[in-house]
């Protein structure tokens, strides 16, 4: 399949900065995957997204979407085609939810009608109820609620590309997890691709497909999260994603890459864990089995399989089903 | 008091003249000072030299802006016009200015993020959300020039300050009050009525 977003050795240097911002990076983004970009602030990670839609130009170095160099195309086209999502939201406060849904379509020049019920759809889709909201003011609702329609907003004119600046980042803890767990709902669903900036390291191994850690402008390493953990390329990485500490691994290993099939003897107080939780919920579920296997679960309560003490441990040195082949 | 009864025809005409100086003094002043206003905004090294200057016109005692115009435009409404629209690009400016560079970073970035291109987030987003404060300016302007605009008469502009000076002239008390009463009157009824206006702007870009 063709990627969705080609860097090719792209440089970044602010007029007057002594140093580059972003150095010589290059990068693919695989069409339908999570991207994080994961930093502390000033490792150019929210530069190197802002070069995807051309709010910042690069200096030198070329980016390519869907196989297009961005520079070939008005820049408000190529935004268009690319949702954005930033952390203080921006929504327009003279607008109602409804029309800062519709910006994007209403620019495309869509039917009313076609707005209306696509603003509707999108959202039920980030869960607010639209006969609810619709016609709400953003400073109606709270945080959460705004970067919801934010997100919705993005989606509006169903982009292929999502590109997201620590969006959940001025959230409380509870609403930040339960929006993680609507995105990578959403993403599962949408199969959209997305580039996701975050210096929050358990947010980036929550969501990512693959992580890119960046530091003083440069890619330390990019791949899978397990990739990372279990063969970190620099000292840098293996401190920040704490990869000596085996029960990260835990966390970004699904239940389902280590499962057995089923089997009728089964821990005797039914304890479950859902195929796709993390074997950290597995190994919580175990322990509560005292050890006994835990039967696991799909989406409607049905056995799919059976996790045992000793798949997790097996897999917290050797990553998934013996894959882990390091990037 | 008979003054009033007798020649109620004429004050009337005074002050139907008072308020046709002030409305076109203001038109034509938000004609200048908005475009203008939006220019200094953009071209961001312009700003203080241009606000600069208009804080010296600003500055200058009305009467001596009135005498340093004579020599140009005359004497009568021509001259007034100029002087007082001259006089109020400060604030008019100043607050355009202020409204447009107002609007929140991040709401300018989204809005440019999803693709509106300069005309569009123009039209959508900074007019709009700088509207309240723009006609903030405009309010305060609207005050200041009604009750310059009594000074228009000693130009032979006409007005309610022709009631002002000859009471003053004569020893005319009632034409004297009956001048002050009309003016301060036309101001507070323009406040109020441009507060109303700016409330609902307020209301309506969200700023409250």
């Amino acid at each position: 399949m063709e990627p969705a977003i080609v860097l090719e050795a792209v440089s970044k240097t602010f007029p007057g900065a002594d140093t580059p911002a972003v150095s010589e990076c290059s990068l693919t983004v695989r069409a339908g995957e999570m991207l994080v970009l994961l930093g502390s602030s000033g490792s150019g990670k929210t530069t190197l997204l802002k070069m995807i839609n051309r709010i910042h130009e690069p200096t030198s170095g070329t980016i390519l979407v869907h196989g297009r160099d961005v520079r070939s195309l008005p820049v408000s086209r190529l935004r268009r085609g690319i949702g954005y999502v930033i952390q203080q939201v921006g929504l327009f406060p003279h607008q109602t939810v409804a029309q800062n849904i519709g910006t994007v379509p209403r620019i495309l020049g869509w039917d009313r009608r076609r707005i209306d019920e696509r603003c509707d759809f999108l959202l039920e889709l980030v869960r607010l109820p639209p006969e609810q909201y619709r016609d709400r003011l953003p400073r109606q609702l709270s945080g959460g609620e705004q970067q919801r329609v934010g997100i919705a907003r993005a989606l509006a004119a169903d982009p292929p590309i999502l590109l997201m600046d620590e969006p959940f980042g001025a959230l409380d803890a509870i609403t930040r997890s339960a929006l993680q767990d609507e995105l990578l709902d959403l993403h599962r669903r949408l199969k959209k691709t997305i580039v996701f900036v975050t210096h929050d390291v358990d947010e980036a191994l929550k969501l990512a497909d693959r992580i890119v850690v960046m530091e003083k402008g440069r890619i330390e390493q990019y791949g899978a999260p397990i990739e990372l953990l279990s063969s970190p390329a620099t000292p840098f990485v293996r401190r920040l994603l704490a990869a000596d500490d085996l029960l990260q691994h835990l966390r970004v290993l699904r239940v389902s890459d280590v499962m057995e099939a089923p089997v009728d003897a089964h821990a005797p107080n039914g304890a479950t864990v859902a195929a796709d939780a993390n074997l950290r919920d597995a190994l919580s579920a175990l322990l509560r089995a005292r050890g006994r296997p835990v039967s696991v679960v799909d989406g409607q309560g049905r056995s799919v399989g059976t996790v045992r003490w000793e798949d997790v441990v097996q897999a917290a040195f050797q990553g998934p089903g013996g894959e882990a082949d390091a990037g | 008091m008979t003054y009033l009864t007798e020649h109620w025809d004429i004050v009337l005409r005074l002050l139907w003249e008072h308020v046709y100086l002030t409305g076109l003094v203001l038109l034509v002043a938000v004609g200048v000072a908005v475009p203008l206003g939006v220019l200094l905004a953009h071209f961001r090294a312009w700003t203080t030299p241009a606000l600069g200057l208009l804080s010296v016109i600003y500055t200058v005692p009305s009467m001596a802006l009135f005498a340093l115009l004579i020599p140009v435009t005359g004497l009568g409404a021509k001259t007034a016009v100029t002087a007082l629209v001259a006089y109020s690009q400060f604030i008019l400016v100043r607050n355009t200015v202020a409204g447009l560079r107002g609007v929140d970073p991040a709401v300018e970035e989204a809005a440019l993020g999803m693709g509106m291109t300069g005309w569009q987030l123009f039209r959508e987003v900074r007019f709009p959300l700088a509207l309240p404060v723009i006609l903030a300016g405009v309010r305060i302007a609207a005050v200041t020039v009604i009750g310059m605009a009594s000074l228009a008469a000693w130009i032979n502009a006409g007005g309610l300050g022709e009631l002002l000076f000859q009471g003053l002239y004569q020893y005319h008390p009632v034409k004297m009050w009956t001048g002050t009463v009309l003016i301060a009157a036309i101001a507070l009824a323009a406040n109020r009525g441009l507060y109303a206006v700016e409330r609902r702007a307020r209301r309506w870009t969200g700023a409250v």
